[in-house]
């Protein structure tokens, strides 16, 4: 095939664009040629728009007044006195060992409030569309972690302990996890004893798992998702996906 | 940290990314986890209802969107309004945003569009009110074609200042200042081979960004 036959590299029709001259035999073949002129249409339309922007053109950072609008139109994450108070409080009953859960807690609890107008998002309950906007507070986020994929495996997410009405709940989303045949899992892991919770199938790129009543979240720390074959066999495939360890 | 899990089958051993994030601004656990998602689970946490994600996206696409909102009404003022609306109509409108479909910041700035597109209809109601009163008009609104452009001029702006250096200089002399390759290659005292290839591989990789977002320009 001569050289005037191959459609043109993109990073050449990007130079096209930018100005630059194709080789004689590659601007012959362009102009000829469909496919590499809406291609170099797409490049062309790219550098205007870059040639026609400038500095004003850059975002800075989002403005925390809109956020607050933002939050407050939608009655959501906004810290009350009451929230601040009950928050470390419920963190107290984890074991000793872990206190620094505890700690950290009561660390985040307190910037928040020299903050004053600062914001609490929480993976709380969905809100419905209808309900009225005032402002109720999310509930609070007891821990959470963020979900790496194991060697052998792709895919990534996060997980976040919240406080609801029915008791606390796991919160999982993740995306682009290694596909197999079977489910995934999702399981809360002691790191020290190995012993593990089987808490049910998460089908969807997300999913809500209730945590068992009297389960020590200071012990069964580590959040893990496995795949498992359908054989039955409740136990853990020791086939992890993505993994992580809760902290508050 | 490592963290070792001796399954009861086989030994796995795990680096785990769990090394606590620095508290940023006051701002708690969730937003801190938050940090280290990509931006697809945002968009599956947005999608599912999970407020956290409501909060990333406004942190991570926020700017954004009030950039083009400002850009294309001229304002400040009004492009807080419009910022709030986009979110406000997002979140209240999440069921109807498909993961698979689009990337988060793609689906909202075609929710900006149509905010803006409002904003405009509103403005031109109230100048024909101003005409009808006897009064000379004032500049006529854009046109949804333009906020296009000036979505495509906001993203290309956005991306370029997340160009590492001399890329981002040279594409900036390249863009803003409008300076040939020569002349960029003079002003910063590099060889024009060397320009030149910066220039191409930036735009290679300004493309690639775009269309990870999901924003074809």
């Amino acid at each position: 095939m001569s050289q005037s036959e191959m459609h043109a590299p993109d990073d050449l029709l990007a130079m096209q664009a930018m100005g630059e001259a194709l080789p004689d035999a590659m601007g012959r073949h362009v102009s000829s040629c469909p496919q590499c002129q809406a291609e170099l249409d797409q490049w062309t339309s790219l550098v205007a728009s870059g040639r026609s922007s400038s500095p004003d053109d850059v975002p800075g950072d989002p403005s925390e007044r809109v956020w607050e609008a933002i939050a407050d139109e939608l009655g959501i994450g906004v810290v009350t006195k009451e929230t601040e108070a009950e928050t470390p409080a419920q963190v107290v009953n984890i074991s000793s060992a872990r206190r620094r859960w505890s700690t950290s807690w009561l660390v985040a609890a307190s910037v928040a409030g020299i903050v004053g107008g600062a914001l609490l998002t929480a993976g709380g309950t969905a809100l419905n569309s209808s309900e009225p906007s005032a402002p109720v507070a999310a509930p609070p986020v007891i821990a959470s972690t963020s979900l790496a994929a194991l060697p052998q495996h792709q895919g990534a997410g996060a997980a976040t302990i919240v406080e609801t009405d029915e008791g606390d709940e796991l919160v999982v989303d993740v995306s682009d996890l290694s596909t197999g045949d079977g489910f995934y899992e999702v399981w809360l892991i002691d790191p020290e004893t190995f012993q593990m919770v089987g808490l049910g199938a998460l089908v969807d790129d997300s999913g809500r798992f209730p945590i068992p009543d009297g389960l020590d979240l200071s012990q069964y720390s580590v959040v893990d998702v496995s795949l498992e074959p359908l054989d039955g066999d409740p136990v853990h495939s020791t086939d992890s996906v993505v993994r992580g360890e809760l902290s508050a | 940290m490592t963290l070792v899990i001796d399954f009861p089958l086989r030994a796995t051993v795990v680096d785990m990314p769990t090394d606590p994030l620095p508290l940023d601004r006051g701002r708690p656990e969730a937003s801190r986890i938050a940090d280290s998602a990509t931006d697809a689970v945002v968009g599956n946490a947005f999608a599912d209802g999970d407020e956290w994600a409501l909060e990333e996206a406004y942190r991570r696409w926020g700017a954004l969107i009030h950039t083009v909102a400002r850009r294309a009404t001229g304002n400040s003022h009004d492009a807080d309004d419009v910022a709030q609306a986009v979110f406000v109509s997002a979140w209240r409108g999440r069921h109807r945003y498909s993961p698979d479909r689009a990337a988060l910041p793609a689906w909202l700035l075609g929710i900006t569009k149509r905010r803006i597109a409002d904003h405009w209809d509103a403005r031109s109601r109230e100048q024909r009110r101003i005409e009808a009163a006897g009064h000379a008009s004032e500049a006529m609104p854009q046109t949804e074609e333009s906020v296009e452009q000036v979505a495509d001029r906001v993203l290309i702006a956005d991306e370029l200042s997340r160009l590492d250096q001399p890329q981002r200089q040279i594409m900036e002399l390249a863009f803003f200042d409008d300076l040939t390759h020569p002349q960029i290659a003079e002003r910063l005292a590099l060889p024009l081979g060397t320009v030149k290839s910066h220039i191409r591989r930036s735009l290679i990789r300004l493309r690639s960004r775009l269309e990870v977002d999901g924003v074809a320009v």
